[in-house]
């Protein structure tokens, strides 16, 4: 059982998030110019991830799901509104970018145990925690010395997601965890993933273009469109019953899903 | 990049089922799923030692080391007189003749292309490591600290250089350490720039962010996370500048605003013997023929460097 569970007493939720604006200053369009409207990125946005759920945000390019995951991570503060992390580690985050996230000079081992020394682990249980660290992600033992420019994308993909699990957050943000990854490596990431939540109880929050994923892991699905959350649904009947016209275009969108939909 | 011959995991089979120590076990150390990799990648056995930076400034070294002992090859002490006499002319006995007093041009020149290269080396440090610390600490903090170091190195560096460096020997007294200080006080400012933009650029890239998120403290980012970064850049830099500052310790030596005259430097040496240009060339010319090609070889190298570099930073 998790720290902080107490018999009989519903967990609480990894994070609430509620009435979340973010906006961002637009250039003004020259020197001396009235500042322009605010642009809103994410415009009023209700969220919650159960202790140790799943739920995926869907939606169209720049609707605003990285930055909302930001928000949760605490990357950047909400212009207006609240995000209630639960108990536990704070959150980590695989970003979109996930090879881009590793600092290319620096050894793989050495980032993930600079994690574990934010969080005082003492120095003699590092090298352990680390090397099962890698190896909980399925990294082999020599990536700890690998700078990443020498891991292959889906190698680099794990080192990101071993740095983010070396110690387990309540809450793990993935930026579409698996869209730069062929299908069957993608397959890989997502058990990962899985695994891990089930193992150690991490909530995930993750954002992908892949209905079929957001399927095999999510609980829950979000659609975003410009900012703000328009359906809302358990998966299964997302699938099967779009309420929102734009789900139910993600949905044609995607063939293979179309059928079981229909 | 699996080798495995196994049918890969699709996605509808959701998790793999927990098996081991229980969940509040595995919050300690996570469970080994190394079941999941069969067939783990070996990672290319060359790309594990990535070469650092560092590595390009050996043939620098290399250089400075054979600059060093260069002159254990002088026949003579920089104001030892060669028994040929004044202005002999070049001669087995006196490699590049001799001058007015009869010292001996070429032990000379090696002791001169001594201090040259040496004078040029620790400018060009003092001016990285000034510039660097203000580049850094403008770059990392942003904001009014940013804004009011970047106006003081703008200051710094609308001031003509030539003039402000005549002007510092000309209010401290000519010496090869006030030479330096003059033209490190005009060269740090670019040096400031490069690291500023550098540590900049790279704190808006997703490892600087990434790097904060895992709770590394500001010092540790800066330092571990933005500064390698600028290595490189500022290597090109430094590596292409040793030839410009040759040329302009030269200048500066060559109008007697550098070491006073019993010193063997260069420019100097050039200026004085610009008398004998005629009748006795090999005076003015020899020197003025070590600085160019000091200055052609610090440019090479810098050229190589470059080249270098460039080709590791590609990512
Ligand atoms: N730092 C910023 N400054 C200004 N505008 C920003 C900033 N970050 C995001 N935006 C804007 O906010 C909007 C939403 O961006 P966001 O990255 O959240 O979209 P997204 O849903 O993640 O898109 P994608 O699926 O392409 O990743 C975009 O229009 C973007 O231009
Ligand atoms: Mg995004």
């Amino acid at each position: 059982m998790a720290p902080g569970m107490v018999p009989g007493v519903p967990p609480e939720p990894a994070v609430i998030v509620r009435g979340a604006v973010r906006e961002f200053a637009r250039p003004k369009p020259y020197p001396f110019a009235k500042r322009p409207e605010p642009f809103t990125a994410v415009a009023g946005v209700d969220l919650e991830v159960p202790h140790a759920g799943s739920v995926a945000i869907v939606g169209e390019s720049g609707s605003g799901k990285s930055t909302l995951l930001r928000m949760v991570v605490g990357l950047l503060e909400p212009t207006r509104g609240d995000i209630t992390l639960g108990p536990g580690a704070p959150p980590q985050m695989i970003f979109q970018d996930a090879g881009a996230s590793l600092t290319p000079w620096m050894p793989i081992g050495k980032q993930i145990e600079e994690r574990l020394m934010a969080l005082d682990v003492p120095q003699s249980e590092r090298g352990a925690r680390v090397a099962a660290t890698l190896e909980a992600v399925g990294l082999p033992a020599e990536a700890q010395t690998a700078v990443p420019r020498a891991l292959s994308g889906g190698q680099r993909q794990r080192a990101a997601i071993a740095r983010a699990i070396a110690v387990p957050p309540a809450l793990l943000a993935c930026d579409e965890p698996v869209s730069a990854l062929d299908v069957s490596l993608a397959a890989q990431v997502l058990n990962l993933l899985c695994h891990l939540r089930e193992t150690l109880n991490i909530a995930l929050l993750f954002v992908t273009h892949d209905l079929a994923a957001a399927r095999a892991v999510a609980d829950e699905v979000v659609v975003m469109q410009r900012g703000e959350i328009v359906e809302r649904a358990p998966t299964e009947q997302l699938f099967t019953a779009p309420a929102h016209p734009y789900t139910r275009e993600l949905i044609a969108a995607v063939p293979e899903v179309r059928e079981v939909a229909a | 990049m699996t080798t495995t011959t196994e049918q890969p995991p699709t996605m509808t089979e959701g998790a793999v089922p927990v098996e081991g120590p229980g969940a509040a076990a595995a919050r300690e150390v996570p469970t080994p799923v190394a079941r999941m990799w069969r067939g783990r990648p070996a990672l290319s056995p060359g790309a594990l030692k990535g070469d650092t930076v560092w590595h390009a400034l050996i043939p620098v070294a290399i250089l400075s080391l054979v600059i060093l002992i260069a002159p254990v090859l002088a026949p003579y002490g920089a104001t030892e007189v060669n028994p040929v006499g004044p202005l002999a002319s070049p001669s087995p006995d006196a490699w590049f003749g001799t001058d007015e007093i009869g010292r001996d041009v070429f032990s000379r020149i090696l002791i001169g292309i001594r201090t040259s290269w040496f004078a040029a080396l620790g400018v060009i440090l003092l001016g990285t490591i000034i510039g660097g610390l203000i580049g850094a600490i403008a770059g990392a903090f942003g904001g009014k600290v940013d804004m009011v170091l970047m106006r003081v190195t703008d200051l710094f560096l609308s001031l003509p250089a030539p003039v402000l460096a005549i002007a510092v020997i000309a209010a401290m007294g000519p010496s090869l350490r006030n030479t330096l200080i003059a033209l490190s006080i005009v060269w740090w400012p670019w040096y400031a720039r490069i690291v500023r933009g550098e540590v900049r650029a790279l704190a808006a890239r997703p490892h600087a962010e990434a790097a904060k998120l895992a709770g590394v403290s500001r010092t540790r980012l800066v330092l571990k996370h933005l500064l390698p970064g600028a290595a490189a850049p500022v290597i090109v830099t430094m590596s292409l500048d040793v030839g410009n500052l040759i040329l302009a310790l030269a200048g500066l030596s060559f109008i007697g605003l550098g070491a006073p005259p019993p010193a063997p430097e260069l420019g100097a040496m050039s200026a004085r013997g610009l008398q004998y240009l005629f009748g006795h060339p090999w005076v003015p010319i020899a020197p003025a023929a070590a600085v160019a090609l000091l200055a052609l070889a610090a440019n090479l190298l810098g050229d190589a460097i470059n080249r270098r570099l460039d080709q590791r930073t590609t990512r």
